[in-house]
């Protein structure tokens, strides 16, 4: 049960996963319970979320007969197995966040239409593969190219639907950061994240990171793509919002993490003891700049305190914090966490509000009650 | 049911020259998806939502949307049509909308935008009964849509003395494999009279 209207919701079973949240069977949308990110930095494969946008997804593949496509504006297109990737390229790993543009959807105030996920939508992992910069360049990228297209092969059940797919600037694919990877925490994708071949966009959106990669084209001009032209946009201005309840007339395409904390162990509606010392744990995680610090608040954002920062596995993972808290009085608290990013960024106490529910930063509240 | 996940390993064997042998691996992996549950309320409308927004996406999309008015699913039903291809007609529209407001909304004016009584589908001809409960939305008697061409259907039942009982079941329940990787959802308002006849249909060639 989510704490929002309509936000009543089933656990299932999917292949390779444990019991998930079902946003949608069809095609599948599963949200990690919000549990799983107080167990380990890096998210379980089987905990791991799910979002497809079309009914027609692969179920089935020969790993050995999947090939991935590069072409168009390149010197010469290649068709790549698995094995040439991890024999004739440098294997790179790198742990990075993969976040929902919409994570937190269910959240926005007021409501607005889209999957009706609560903070479940994103996860932690080490991914294993070859840089897409690495592959481009055996391909020869012609000096014109301006973009790369990405296509997976989910298939809309219409040929009526725009099939999905997302790009990249040239100068994006080619910054050595982006991968393709066929490893998730040391083993192979699920299939319902991506298996073979995913790509990896460190500190963007998950709406690029196209699962099931088979298609890699370089382009002389933008791509001319629904799921670029009109979906996944934001309000093309600085704090990508406006107020709330209203449109935006001019917007871009989504881009980078806002930066995020969560408190991870406890939840609403728990139950702490009066005196007792009690260690706090969360996480944080920024668009790529790395976590400068955390600091948290027990009475609802009034006064801050530092906490300790732990292990850094690099600036695109999840990083966690800690500290201590003893509730000196009986009583409701409202638990707080507000990071601040490298480059300075940091979260605002008022949600900022788009039309289509992207990029929840908002420093979030946990309630407890102390007894 | 459980959702499965399969994995077919062969070895194969390569001997070189030297007598050398390696081992390659290749390897399948299928999932199993578990089936469709979830089923739009039996209201009013319900049989033009089977009909037009089952071809897509599951119910689930439907459900955990909040309140919306019926501007906005009118809005949202738009959208399908214009942006996601969806095949719906646009004199159909309000009557979708209306269906989704009532049972998935804020309400609606208490005026239906429903002009002409719909009798139950029982009392139709067979092919209208399949328009209403949306069967052609993914089937089509000669080609593939989203679902197998009824042809095709019949053709694999043909010599199949459990072939009108083995369609009713695939109608009621749903299923997924069979035709490739398109899940058909659950058609349980379908009562088994009426999937009879429709299987009936089916193997009459569905003319």
């Amino acid at each position: 049960m989510m704490p929002f209207a309509n936000g009543q919701r089933r656990m299932v079973v999917y292949p390779q996963k444990k019991p998930l949240i079902l946003l949608t069977s069809r095609p599948p949308q599963l949200e990690t319970p919000f549990s799983v990110f107080n167990k380990s930095i890096l998210t379980p494969n089987d905990e791991f979320f799910v979002r497809y946008h079309l009914a027609g997804i692969p179920t089935s593949i020969d790993s050995d007969q999947f090939r991935v496509e590069v072409k168009g504006q390149v010197n010469s297109p290649l068709s790549l197995s698995l094995h040439d990737l991890k024999r004739n390229f440098e294997q790179v790993e790198m742990v990075a966040v993969l976040q929902c543009s919409g994570n937190g959807r269910g959240y926005f105030q007021p409501r607005v239409t889209g999957g009706q996920s609560g903070n479940g939508t994103m996860g932690n992992a080490r991914w294993k593969g070859v840089r897409l910069k690495d592959i481009l360049n055996k391909a020869g990228v012609a000096p014109d190219a301006v973009q790369v297209s990405f296509r997976g092969m989910d298939k809309p059940p219409l040929d009526t639907t725009p099939n999905f797919g997302k790009a990249l600037d040239i100068d994006h694919a080619m910054d050595g950061e982006v991968m393709v990877a066929y490893e998730m925490n040391g083993e192979e994708l699920p299939m319902l994240n991506g298996f073979p071949l995913r790509l990896v966009v460190p500190g963007c959106y998950g709406t690029y990171w196209v699962k099931q990669l088979h298609e890699i084209t370089v382009l002389n001009k933008d791509w001319v793509s629904f799921w670029m032209d009109t979906a996944y946009r934001v309000p093309d201005n600085d704090c990508e919002c406006v107020p709330p309840g209203s449109p935006a007339p001019n917007t871009r395409p989504i881009g980078r993490y806002d930066i995020r904390s969560f408190v991870t162990s406890l939840a609403d509606g728990d139950k702490i003891t009066v005196g007792k010392r009690i260690k706090i744990r969360g996480i944080a995680f920024d668009g790529g700049s790395g976590i400068e610090a955390v600091e948290f608040s027990s009475d609802g954002g009034s006064t801050w305190t530092e906490t300790t920062l732990g292990k850094d596995y690099g600036n695109y993972s999840f990083r966690e914090w800690t500290c201590h808290f003893t509730p000196n009085t009986a009583g409701d608290f409202q638990l707080q966490c507000c990071a601040v990013s490298r480059k300075g960024e940091t979260q605002p106490k008022e949600p900022r509000w788009n039309p289509a529910g992207y990029m929840r930063n908002v420093i979030e509240t946990v309630r407890v009650s102390a007894a | 049911m459980k959702a499965r996940i399969q994995k077919i390993s062969v070895a194969v064997l390569v001997f070189t020259l030297a007598a050398a042998v390696s081992r390659l691996g290749a390897e399948i992996v299928t999932i199993h998806l578990p089936p469709e549950t979830a089923t739009y309320k039996d209201a009013q409308g319900v049989a033009l939502a089977n009909a037009q927004c089952l071809t897509c996406h599951s119910v689930e999309y439907v459900q955990m949307q909040p309140p919306l008015s019926l501007k906005v699913w009118t809005a949202e039903v738009t959208k399908m049509q214009q942006k996601y291809g969806a095949p719906v007609p646009t004199n159909m529209i309000p009557e979708i909308a209306y269906y989704l407001a009532v049972n998935y909304g804020t309400g609606a004016p208490a005026e239906s935008p429903v002009t002409t009584a719909v009798p139950p589908p029982s009392e139709m001809s067979v092919e209208k009964m399949a328009t209403i409960y949306g069967c052609l939305s993914c089937h089509k008697q000669d080609v593939k849509v989203v679902g197998p061409a009824y042809k095709d259907v019949r053709a694999k039942y043909l010599h199949d003395p459990d072939a009108i009982e083995k369609i009713m079941g695939q109608i009621r329940h749903g299923g997924t494999g069979k035709w490739g990787t398109a899940v058909m959802p659950p058609f349980t308002a379908v009562s088994d009279a009426d999937a009879k006849r429709l299987a009936a249909w089916i193997m009459a060639g569905a003319q």
